[in-house]
């Protein structure tokens, strides 16, 4: 429930009345501080003087809808209305929000309806009727979606009138932002700001909407509101309801309590307390307040929408879509509730019943962007095939399920395989596996909205994430990326969903590092540098870096980050422990002490062991980039000459190297950077020293050297396709045909749309005499539809028949022959299927 | 479709009689547009000569072939402007027969004007209608004419005709971009990659759609939309293709000539090289007959039938070979 702005809609009343503006204002001044108490006060003594003043009736009547006095609010705002007030159609809507509050709905349409019935039959409407009307036809809008657009225009006509009314402006901007509009909202909120950069609801207003964009910029702003109103309760709650995405309940509650103490019986200061009591598992408090709220209000429907949003955002997905199931049952008319429970219907892999709810709810609000984009790609779910095969279903576009069908269960199946027995733990099947050859398409599913930069999300029982079509070449390894959300299926269904997100994002970067050398990345300089300049998170704090990022590549370190915990407590108190903490998460209600308890550790102790962890880790990194960081950055770091000689400096020796090659002087560069190296061996990104050093090899004809650069470069970073393919060609060159296969394949995780790749290691498996490999190899080839179709078939029926499936191979050498019927090494394939004795002619 | 594959078999029935017995000549001709840029200049050369040897590579006696450089690499060469691309076809039309076969090969820029479609040439360019105009006078002679220029696609309604395959590298004057046609087209014919049937010709219907499929991987690995759509015309509609096939409206004639000059009948061979010769041909068309049936017949069967003709194929082929060698 939206409330309609209470606040300064005094200071338009006409001359009439007898309080005089100067009482009024200084009343109104009172009010924006969160004077509450003395405001109420004194507007009282001054209404025991003027008992018919209007505006007085209805500050006064807002005052108490404020601070949860219902009864009393109700009845100001009767009064007011009694009176016939000239402006009693703005006391009527503040009636009507007193009975929405007590779930007396219809009561308040009928209010809605009269306001419309006065702006259809009255002439000369004051733009104070006008911001009346236009609050009534948005409630009457959940109806009729239509009536929006024109609550939309009354607030315009009320501000072309009134270009100073910051009210209707912070009306307005609450209504955009309902409707999912947040770029005009915002823009609206900063208008009202430049007229009065201190008035607390357009701050709120402004935080709302930086919230809705995912800016951390939402703290501050709230922050400000409530430096200027304390008692401001919707501020409380949105300040509570940011610390619980941190999953930081004690601040959340704390906030909770004061806006409690303002206002008793708000219903989004109750409803938030359930949240947190939920999600504290603490069940007696939530049920609770579950009847409170229902007691105050029995058709709150909002009680259970906030409960499936929060839930969601903390992973819980099951209770989301059974909030949301409370919610459309409590009120049919409740389109967010089908919204999320479509959403969180189609996370947990229903997707019929998620798209029937999807268009329920897009049907009664057809503003949600998110809801249509999903339900636009719930559209082309048809050109997607869904294989099932062990323990997964696997979902993939039409044009891409005969190259990576095959790849991608493989490994999957590793990966299952290799955690169940890790985790003692087998989650519950099908695990459904989407993959999406569009990033905008990924990321509707993700979020409902375009443009997010993950490569993968993880739901629980369901994994989406793009395919390697979505991505350039080189920026994303699938292999990896899979590796990764099928870690988050184990530590989801260990835990209940209730393993915080930086520790579930941790221990998976964490396993793809043990799963491949070279996955999941290494560090990098800014890492070490962030590190140095004092950016990184303490541990204990690691959460907010992944939810709330406050520089841009705080998401990336903290990725880092939180993989390395996991490093230092395997090594320290063994993966046993890693495990019983995934459990005590499943079982704790205090998840904040789950780690240190299992450790037995304070937090300082906890953050100070694992700095000087980090910090002897990279020990040499440091030292090299300490240097940097007293000279600046890498970027401003003095410009390298090739005559003078350089201080032990990476991103110097580095630049230095890098330009001695340019140069053509091999012997200088090599020995520049081969100190680089040294000064910084675990950096292997495509500009470090392996990549430079490999290529400088290469033009000295020394492929040991250089092929010892590629090897040791993809072991830290697997990422680089031309390393893989360049070690694949030195491997094949000095007849290391298993070694070149190696590359190749981890080639494939890269980028498996190049022929080439796949014929090459066709070819290198059938000299290792790996037939059933090289018939994945020559299927790949087909799946890319080559040119040469007869060629292709004619390959894969002879990998089928070394691999001795003669029926494979016959089914394919007459494909070959179909197009091809003169294909004379086809025929002879053919005649050796059916006269064995020529099978040795048919080799050739 | 059906009309299309009936063609297909009244030809074959009508090689199998004739066996060559016609001495046809190819005569080619080549034209390297303006490159505008560096870059293209040389990228048209380049593809000029490559296509240059692989006619010579294929057999086209190198008196029938004549290429013409709108931009020739030395200041010595001359120019080729309009008027000389109309005497190369005079030429031509004068030294060759009505059964011989003539290939032209545009490769340059082209775009579109208020008098249609026209391919860049120093001083006056050429339009669809005046190159239209000027093969007339070929009359029924099979020609065959590619042009891989920009916006070269209106070229196909002004030159169709009977006995013509024409291929355009893109299907609208509006596709104006330097389309990549050309590059792969030249390619297929030194690609074992584009000799789809595996016969060691390179058919122009094979050469197409190696270039048509090319171009299509080049732009989705670029992950570019792709910007131009190749078109060919053999059965003179004036309506190119942009899929066409053995058995679809487009495609039957393109698919059996190829830059190969075509060998004369072999003399004195033994009679029984040449029942065999004369069998697999029989054995071809009927492969070629079922394959027109595949819709129609249960997959088992089909392949059942296929594989008893490809068995006998490959068998005779073998014996082909012994006794060839």
């Amino acid at each position: 429930m939206k409330k309609i702005l209470l606040t300064g809609l005094i200071c338009c009343a006409q001359a009439v009345v007898a309080a005089t503006d100067a009482e009024i204002e200084a009343l109104e001044a009172l009010h924006m501080a969160g004077g509450y108490g003395e405001a109420l006060a004194q507007g009282r003594a001054a209404l025991s003087s003027e008992p018919n003043d209007g505006r007085l009736l209805r500050f006064l009547g807002v005052l108490a809808l404020e601070t949860g006095d219902l009864d009393a609010g109700a009845a100001y705002f009767q009064q007011a209305i009694d009176l016939s007030a000239e402006d009693a159609l703005m006391a009527r809507l503040l009636l009507a929000e007193v009975q929405l509050q007590r779930g007396q709905r219809r009561q308040a349409e009928n209010q809605w309806l009269e306001i419309r019935e006065a702006y259809q039959s009255q002439a000369g409407l004051s733009t104070l009727d006008l911001q009346a009307v236009a609050g009534a036809t948005r409630h009457l809008g959940k109806s009729d979606p239509q009536l929006f657009k024109q609550a939309v225009r009354i607030y315009d006509e009320v501000l072309r009138r009134d270009p100073s009314s910051l009210e209707a402006g912070i009306a307005l901007g609450d209504l955009l932002l309902e409707k999912y509009n947040n770029q005009e909202a915002l823009q609206v909120f900063r208008e009202v700001l430049t007229r009065d950069d201190q008035h607390p609801h357009a701050l709120l207003g402004l935080a709302r909407s930086q919230h809705f964009d995912y800016s951390s910029e939402a703290v501050s702003s709230t922050l400000h509101a409530l430096s200027i109103n304390p008692n401001l309760v919707p501020a409380r709650v949105l300040l509570a309801r940011l610390f619980i995405e941190l999953e930081q309940y004690a601040d959340a509650r704390h906030e909770i309590d004061l806006a409690l103490e303002v206002n008793p019986r708000s219903l989004e200061a109750l409803a938030t307390l359930a949240v947190i009591h939920h999600l504290q598992r603490d069940q007696a408090g939530f049920e609770r307040l579950e009847s409170r709220v229902l007691e105050l209000n029995p058709e709150y429907a909002e009680l259970y929408t906030l409960l499936a949003e929060m839930a969601a955002q903390n992973r819980l997905y099951r209770e989301a879509a059974d909030f949301a199931s409370r919610a459309v049952q409590l009120d049919p008319e409740s389109w967010q509730g089908y919204g999320l429970l479509g959403m969180n219907q189609l996370r947990l892999g229903r997707m019929q019943a998620g798209r029937e709810n999807l268009e329920r709810s897009f049907a009664g609000d057809p503003y949600n962007v998110w809801i249509k984009n999903t339900l636009q790609l719930a559209d082309s779910f048809a050109d997607y095939v869904e294989i099932d095969r062990g323990q997964f279903r696997i979902v993939l576009h039409g044009d891409e399920d005969d190259l990576l069908g095959e790849y991608i269960h493989e490994l999957a199946q590793q990966a299952y395989r290799y955690f169940s027995e890790r985790y003692q733990h087998h989650p519950q099947s099908p695990i459904r596996l989407e993959l999406y050859p569009n990033h905008a398409d990924f990321s509707v599913r993700s979020v409902g909205l375009a443009g997010v930069g993950l490569l993968g999300v993880c739901f629980g029982p369901v994994v989406a994430m793009d395919s390697p079509a979505a991505r350039e070449r080189g920026s994303f390894n699938w292999g990896s990326t899979l590796w990764h959300e099928l870690a988050h299926v184990f530590h989801l269904s260990m835990t209940d969903n209730r393993v915080p997100r930086w520790f579930s994002e941790g221990l998976a970067v964490h396993e793809e590092r043990l799963a491949r050398p070279g996955w999941g990345g290494d560090v990098d300089p800014g890492f070490l540098l962030a590190f140095l300049e004092g950016r990184l998170l303490p541990l204990s704090q690691l959460n907010n870096g992944f939810v709330r990022p406050s520089y841009p590549e705080q998401i990336i370190h903290s990725y880092f980050q939180a993989s390395l915990v996991f490093e230092f407590i395997e090594a320290r108190w063994g993966f046993d422990t890693i495990r019983e903490i995934l459990a005590a998460y499943r079982d704790s209600k205090s998840p904040q002490t789950v780690l240190l308890d299992r450790l037995e550790m304070d937090r300082e102790t906890l953050d100070q062991s694992f700095e000087t962890f980090l910090r002897e880790k990279y020990a040499l990194a440091l030292q090299a980039l300490d240097t940097e960081a007293g000279g600046g950055s890498a970027e401003s770091s003095t410009q390298p000459s090739t005559e003078t000689a350089l201080p032990d400096r990476y991103f110097d020796q580095l630049k230095l190297g890098t330009l001695l090659l340019e140069q053509g002087n091999l012997e200088l560069a090599e020995m520049t950077l081969l100190r680089a190296q040294q000064l910084f061996p675990e950096y292997a990104g495509g500009d470090s020293s392996y990549w430079l050093l490999a290529t400088l090899y290469l033009q000295q004809e020394n492929q040991t050297a250089a092929e010892q650069q590629l090897e040791k470069m993809i072991a830290i970073n697997a990422e680089h396709y031309e390393a893989h393919l360049q070690l694949a060609r030195l491997r094949r060159a000095r007849g290391d045909y298993a070694g070149a296969a190696a590359a190749l394949q981890a080639a494939i995780y890269i980028y498996p749309y190049d022929l080439d790749l796949h014929r090459d290691l066709a070819e290198q498996q059938a000299r290792l005499d790996r037939w059933g490999e090289a018939a994945r190899a020559r299927r790949a080839v087909l799946a890319l539809d080559p040119v040469d179709q007869a060629e292709a078939h004619y390959q894969l029926a002879l990998a089928y028949q070394r691999a001795g499936n003669r029926s494979s191979a016959r089914e394919q050498i007459l494909y070959a022959l179909e197009i091809a019927p003169n294909y004379f090494q086809a025929q002879s394939l053919l005649l050796s299927l059916h006269e064995p004795s020529t099978a040795g002619e048919a080799a050739q | 479709m059906a009309q299309a594959g009936m063609k297909s078999f009244l030809f074959a029935c009508l090689l199998l009689i004739s066996l060559d017995t016609q001495a046809m000549q190819h005569h080619l001709l080549i034209v390297s547009g303006i490159g505008g840029t560096d870059e293209y200049r040389q990228k048209f050369l380049d593809q000029a000569a490559r296509l240059q040897q692989a006619a010579l590579d294929a057999g086209i006696a190198q008196q029938n072939i004549t290429l013409l450089m709108a931009e020739p690499g030395t200041a010595t060469e001359p120019k080729a402007d309009k008027s000389t691309l109309l005497r190369a076809l005079d030429k031509i039309e004068a030294s060759s027969e009505d059964h011989d076969r003539v290939f032209m090969v545009l490769i340059g820029h082209g775009n579109s004007r208020g008098d249609g479609a026209v391919f860049n040439l120093p001083g006056p360019d050429i339009s669809a209608a005046e190159l239209g105009q000027a093969l007339a006078r070929f009359g029924e002679r099979q020609l065959v004419v590619v042009n891989t220029a920009s916006a070269s696609g209106p070229f196909i309604s002004k030159l169709t005709a009977p006995h013509r395959v024409i291929i355009t590298a893109t299907a609208s004057a509006q596709e104006y971009h330097a389309p990549l046609f050309g590059e792969f087209f030249v390619a297929a014919f030194a690609s074992e990659g584009a000799d789809r049937d595996k016969d060691e010709r390179i058919s122009l219907l094979e050469a197409f759609d190696f270039a048509r499929r090319e171009v299509r991987r080049s732009y989705e690995s670029d992950k570019r939309l792709v910007i131009e759509h190749a078109l060919l015309d053999d059965n003179g509609d004036g309506e190119g293709s942009l899929e066409p096939g053995e058995y679809e409206l487009d495609g039957a004639l393109a698919n059996r000539i190829y830059l190969q000059q075509p060998r004369s009948a072999a003399t004195g061979a033994p009679a029984e090289l040449i029942a065999m010769l004369q069998h697999k041909q029989t054995l071809e068309i009927s492969i070629s007959d079922l394959k027109r049936q595949r819709d129609s017949l249960d997959r088992t069967l089909y392949y059942d039938q296929l594989e008893d003709l490809l068995i006998e194929l490959a068998r005779l082929t073998r014996q082909i070979k012994a006794s060839e060698d």
